[in-house]
């Protein structure tokens, strides 16, 4: 992995925590801020609590009393409970699970809807006039004079029912008038049948009393009240009164009550008084209060404040309940609503300000850090380009360029400065290997000097054949330091010449048939193009690699045989020119260190000394060419080839 | 009157085998063994020809130092370099200083005799010529080649090329012939001891840029691959 993928990824995983972080700061946040809700909501309930004490006349209503629910919707009277279903769990039963009732109001009726047990429904017939000759429901309600009133309804089918104004025998009407104020309509069930009913509201006023009654009249011939049920208890036969909420509570709560909070007000018999504020309340919390946290409302009637977090349906709702004392008793009790959605829009928006910020945040260290990693992959990059540039492949200086960084305090100013003394001993190493051959050359060559003026003196006087020995090997040794030196100074010498066009296979062949004027006793042959083969070199470097070649290939060869120089030229501008001599092999595994000089492997026939250098050298010069020398046995086992290859050029 | 060498040469065994053969020639030989002892001894009075050794006890170009002040001194002064640096590139140096011949250890006694000898001469003649006008004896012409063997001058299209002893001889080598002469020959002809070849393609390199520098046409010197170098005016 590069250095700078491997910094984006360990900071990437760091940056990844970030929102991890700020995920639980604002989970931390959210349940302060709940906490501290709660607490506000229960001081909330208490205040209006300790309101509440003084009123308890407010609180003031019989268990007989028919709870009215207020209705926000319209309701269609059709007999069916569809409008109602939401107050399905409220029916309240009567007589043995004769009927269920539930009353509700809106501004303008009260709404009545009755759901009857009735195995054997009776209906009216018209033989029979008396008005109780049929199942019926009774009505009863004290008008605005104060009289009580008495309706029946009763029908011969199911549909709207027919209403009357009844006397108290409840036998014959008044007016023999249906009464077109009350709407109601009947429908038979599994179990019996239901009726639905719809009367102003304002018959009621200002008493707000009412009672119904079920009467089940038996067979079909027989037509006899078989039972009554009423709501009312029919020995004192005083009238259920209505509850509806209560309009002073709520206009004491409107007070305290803020509009996001929902606060209810209920009585000992849980039943809601009043309900205030928290529009934007599920607004099902009040009216089902029972049925959502049963043991809630249980524990605040028995005195108990209490505070609780309803989850319902993705959200959270706090109630505070506090109750309402009259002296020691609990008359009923208070509840204030929250749901946390303003804590929950307060939490998503820290979030999303987290999570904006960690973005901005990661995308900002994201480009730093991109940046940082790029320009410190550059810096490692122009270093490593910088120092390759400063040696050559044997390691020798080339440049003397100050390397980049290298004043910087930075770790790659270290690593500049450390491969800078590190070049500088390997420079000096290289210049000490350098100079050896040099060294050694002056100092052999001074005592050769003296020793070869000595012999020339001793050979004035007298002459002997030890001399001219002696002469000989100071020549040899002559020749020893002079190739020495001129393979350790091959390569400076070879910057000094220039490269120019040079068509090689004028040149070769030229080379071949002047070789062989010189070395009568050879065979030397060209195979070859005479001329038109262009090569960029300096041409007496290469008669000079040449020569290297075809010492080393005369000095091999077996004798008589021929030594053939091969020009090749490929189609992929280059061209190879294979020196080819009969004689001894290579063994295959010294073969590659052939060019490294000094080395030579095979067994010397020449009179001159023999070190290897000439491969050496010519080596040197071909790669000065950009070319390659390459060294292998022939195919047939019975000699070597060289291959010299170079790059051509078009002409 | 003796003519006057001085030899600077750090090694007392070698420079009193120096010494020895070139007095029995009867010459006025002055031993100097460094720098400092040689130039404060020119600065009173120089030597007729010098010989010196480039590395000098810690001096590396004690030598080449020697060369440059001789030179500024006296323009014309011979001087012989006997030395055990045999690269090219010092090779080049030391001619391209001014010096006349550039001999490498171990040295020919005899050679060195001979070479100085002929040095001698040649000085002489050049201030001959310089005295009495061209001197038309040795006056050789080949084509745009103009040589005088006596001053050892030599002139291109009438433009004096100004070639060192051993340049000189490895030209008139060249043009003395219409043939194309062998390495082996060329390294004869600049009677120095064990030269490799390269050394005469170093000289016929410095010989073919002295003529370009006249006239930049000029490709008389051809050479012949393998073999040797050709005099050849197309």
């Amino acid at each position: 992995m590069k250095l700078g993928t491997r910094l984006l990824v360990f900071s990437s995983v760091f940056l990844v925590m970030l929102p991890w972080f700020g995920y639980h700061f604002v989970k931390k946040i959210e349940s302060s801020l709940l906490q501290g809700q709660e607490e506000a909501q229960s001081m909330a309930a208490s205040a209006i609590a300790t309101v509440l004490n003084g009123y308890t006349g407010l609180f003031d209503t019989d268990e007989h009393a028919l709870y009215v629910y207020p209705f926000k919707q319209s309701i269609h009277v059709d007999g069916y409970d569809e409008d109602w279903r939401q107050l399905k769990e409220q029916f309240t039963w009567y007589g043995e699970n004769a009927f269920s009732l539930l009353l509700a109001n809106d501004s303008q009726y009260l709404y009545i809807y009755l759901k009857v047990i009735d195995k054997d429904i009776v209906y009216r017939n018209p033989r029979y006039r008396s008005l109780d000759a049929s199942d019926h429901i009774r009505l009863e309600y004290i008008d605005k004079n104060n009289q009580r009133q008495r309706l029946v309804l009763l029908t011969a089918a199911q549909g709207s029912v027919s209403v009357y104004r009844v006397k108290e025998n409840w036998r014959d009407w008044k007016s023999g008038k249906h009464v077109n104020a009350v709407y109601g309509v009947w429908r038979e069930t599994a179990s019996g049948y239901d009726v639905e009913i719809r009367l102003p509201e304002n018959w009621l006023e200002p008493n707000r009393r009412l009672s119904l009654s079920v009467v089940d009249v038996f067979g079909e011939n027989e037509r006899n009240i078989e039972r009554i049920v009423s709501t009312h208890n029919l020995d004192n036969n005083i009238l259920n009164p209505l509850l509806f909420q209560s309009s002073e509570i709520t206009s004491v709560l409107k007070n305290l009550s803020e509009s996001d909070s929902r606060i209810c007000v209920i009585d000992k018999y849980r039943r809601v008084r009043a309900v205030t504020g928290g529009q934007t309340l599920r607004a099902s919390l009040c009216h089902a209060i029972d049925k959502v946290s049963t043991t809630l409302v249980d524990k605040v009637l028995l005195g108990e404040a209490q505070v609780k977090r309803i989850e319902d349906d993705g959200e959270t709702i706090i109630v505070a309940a506090r109750p309402v004392f009259d002296g020691e008793e609990v008359i009923g009790a208070v509840l204030v609503s929250k749901n946390s959605r303003q804590i929950l829009a307060l939490q998503r928006d820290t979030l999303n300000d987290v999570m904006f910020v960690t973005l901005g945040i990661f995308s900002l260290v994201f480009i730093s850090l991109l940046f940082f990693s790029s320009w410190l992959a550059f810096r490692i990059n122009r270093l490593k380009k910088q120092t390759a540039s400063l040696i050559d492949d044997s390691g020798r200086f080339i440049n003397h360029v100050e390397l980049p960084d290298s004043d910087c305090s930075d770790e790659i100013g270290e690593l500049s400065r450390s491969f800078s003394s590190l070049l500088g001993k390997l420079n000096s190493y290289t210049c000490f290997l350098e100079t050896v051959p040099r060294m050694l050359r002056h100092e052999i060559l001074n005592p050769v000097n003296t020793i070869s003026m000595s012999l020339q003196n001793i050979r004035k006087k007298e002459d002997s054949a030890d001399i001219v020995i002696a002469s000989k090997a100071i020549r040899q040794l002559q020749v020893i330091v002079s190739s020495l030196t001129e393979a350790a100074s091959i390569d400076e010498a070879l910057m000094q010449d220039e490269l120019e066009k040079t068509d090689i296979a004028a040149l070769i062949s030229e080379y071949v048939s002047n070789s062989q004027l010189k070395h009568a006793d050879a065979k030397l042959h060209y195979y070859g193009v005479e001329s038109g083969v262009y090569v960029l070199a300096n041409d007496i470097r290469i008669v000079q690699l040449l020569d290297k070649l075809k010492d080393n290939a005369l000095d091999f060869a077996l004798p008589e045989t021929e030594i053939s120089f091969q020009l090749d030229v490929s189609q992929r501008q280059q061209l190879t020119i294979s020196i080819k001599n009969e004689g001894e092999t290579i063994p295959q595994a010294q073969l590659d260190g052939l060019f490294q000089g000094m080395v030579s492997h095979r067994s010397v026939k020449a009179a001159t000394p023999h070190l290897g250098i000439g491969l050496y050298v010519a080596f040197q010069i071909a790669q000065f060419h950009h070319g390659q020398l390459k060294i292998a046995n022939r195919g047939d086992k019975q000699g070597v080839v060289v291959r010299l290859i170079l790059p051509t050029i078009d002409n | 009157m003796k003519q006057s060498i001085a030899i600077v040469e750090d090694d007392a065994q070698q420079r009193r085998y120096y010494a020895e053969a070139l007095r029995a020639q009867n010459y006025d030989v002055r031993e100097y063994e460094d720098r400092q002892q040689a130039i404060a001894a020119f600065d009173s009075e120089l030597p007729e020809l010098a010989i010196l050794d480039i590395a000098l006890k810690s001096e590396v170009g004690g030598g080449y130092e020697i060369c440059r002040y001789l030179k500024q001194r006296d323009a014309s002064l011979p001087i012989v370099f006997l030395t055990s640096r045999g690269d090219e590139l010092d090779r080049i140096y030391g001619l391209q200083l001014g010096a006349w011949d550039y001999q490498t250890k171990p040295v020919s006694l005899e050679y060195l005799i001979v070479r100085i000898e002929s040095f001698f001469q040649i000085k002489q003649f050049a201030s001959d010529a310089g005295n009495a006008g061209s001197n038309k004896v040795h006056n050789k012409k080949i084509g745009d080649l103009n040589i005088n063997q006596k001053s050892m001058q030599c002139f291109w299209k009438a433009e004096e090329v100004n070639l060192t002893p051993t340049e000189f001889s490895l030209l008139v080598a060249l043009a003395e012939t219409d043939e194309a002469v062998s390495v082996d020959a060329l390294i004869k002809a600049t009677r120095q001891g064990v030269v490799e070849d390269n050394t005469i393609n170093t000289h016929i390199l410095h010989i073919r840029k002295k003529f370009k520098k006249i006239d930049a046409g000029f490709k008389c010197i051809k050479t012949r691959y393998g073999f040797g170098y050709q005099w050849l005016c197309e």
